[in-house]
């Protein structure tokens, strides 16, 4: 847009989950539950990864955020702060955890000039931004808590605010620098071209992270026993996924197109998958990308046959051929 | 008792004091949440327990 600084970005939105999960046993606790591998020490961190049940399926995911002590935070955009604390406190029987929600006034993810520009006003120090290391994790609790986050293709920082002043202070001090804000749909388009699903959106509780391309990035091999872990590693090392996440790509479809997702996907009586989610292209208006979760052994036919709102296919690759080749 | 009981699954003296404390303070904190008797959570507890054990 006119007048914009296409260098500064940032992407406004509401976490659903702020949890604070602290008390002794915190970190055994959470490397116990969580996919991802947590680092041990006084080193802060963060991480994402998913929260799965027993049988390997997909909850939830989150960011865990490691700043000092025993206190750790676990951020998720896409579900409900209630949901994860009840799956956590599932499975609290003899460790000494804490868990509360907090309520974030709302987070801006911004790259590093953006973050530079948000330090100065609201007066962080400035090294705590700079680090592209990615391991830079600064808590105020008058502000909030700031960390590292490559969701937007480069280096960047999420800023989740605890009040609405420091919130719209830093709305203002981005503005006045001529931001480029983006827009949930660029999120979307960006987090494709990332090779990452939607949580639970795309991948969800009847979904294997396996299937979403989620292992091994999300879901460790190495780390020893989680929740779900046994199902991820039988699958990643003897099996196929019979089910795989996909990215159809149409080129002459109209916003005028009426399509409810998630959407059936079945030809001849037979079930080949779901279409979940759609985004249009940035440039051309006519172009969208579906995600889909199919079946494997049939793909030929979703790509001859499949019609969606009577317009076929262009083209159908997994998330991570998608990811390659997205510009 | 329950100090025994993390014993035979594996605790050391120190751990094993530790859980059974624990144990008992995660079993008050049920009982007010879910306005049971602090047995019935207790049990509710142990019964995971040894779930988890099989």
């Amino acid at each position: 847009m006119k007048g914009e600084n296409q260098l500064l970005k940032a992407y406004s939105h509401k976490m659903r989950s702020c949890l604070h999960v602290s008390g002794e046993d915190a970190y055994s606790f959470l490397q116990s539950q969580f996919s991802n591998d947590l680092p041990k020490g006084e080193i802060p961190f963060e991480r994402y990864g998913l929260w799965l049940n027993v049988k390997g399926r997909v909850l939830a995911d989150s960011v865990i955020v490691h700043s000092k002590d025993e206190d750790y935070y676990i951020f998720s955009e896409n579900t409900d702060a209630s949901l994860i604390k009840e799956i956590l406190e599932n499975h609290i029987i003899a460790d000494d955890v804490e868990i509360e929600s907090i309520e974030l006034s709302g987070s801006i993810l911004v790259n590093t000039l953006g973050a530079n520009v948000l330090c100065h006003k609201l007066g962080i120090p400035a090294r705590e931004a700079k680090s592209e290391t990615s391991n830079a994790v600064y808590q105020d609790l008058s502000v909030g808590l700031v960390f590292p986050s490559k969701r937007l293709g480069e280096n960047g920082f999420v800023f989740c605010f605890l009040d609405n002043a420091s919130h719209d202070l830093a709305k203002e001090a981005l503005e006045e620098a001529s931001v480029h804000w983006i827009g949930a749909n660029e999120m979307h388009l960006k987090r494709l071209a990332l090779g990452t699903p939607l949580v639970p959106n795309e991948i969800g509780p009847n979904d294997l992270a396996g299937e979403g391309n989620l292992v091994p990035s999300a879901a460790s091999l190495s780390k020893g026993c989680y929740l779900g872990q046994e199902v991820v590693a039988r699958l990643y090392h003897v099996g196929k996924p019979q089910r795989q996440l996909f990215v159809m790509t149409f080129s002459a479809l109209s916003e005028s197109d009426s399509i409810e997702l998630p959407m059936s996907i079945s030809i001849e009586g037979r079930s080949l998958g779901e279409l979940r989610t759609l985004y249009q292209d940035a440039n051309d208006s006519n172009k969208w990308y579906g995600v889909a979760l199919l079946k494997v052994r049939y793909l030929d036919l979703v790509q001859s046959e499949f019609r969606l709102a009577s317009h076929p296919l262009d083209s159908l690759s997994t998330l991570s051929e998608f990811s390659q080749n997205f510009e | 008792m329950l100090q025994d009981l993390f014993k035979q699954i594996g605790a050391d003296e120190l751990q094993s004091q530790r859980m059974a404390s624990q144990l008992l303070k995660r079993a008050n904190q049920l009982a007010e949440e879910e306005s049971i008797s602090e047995a019935e959570a207790l049990e509710n507890l142990l019964k995971k327990i040894i779930e988890g054990q099989k």
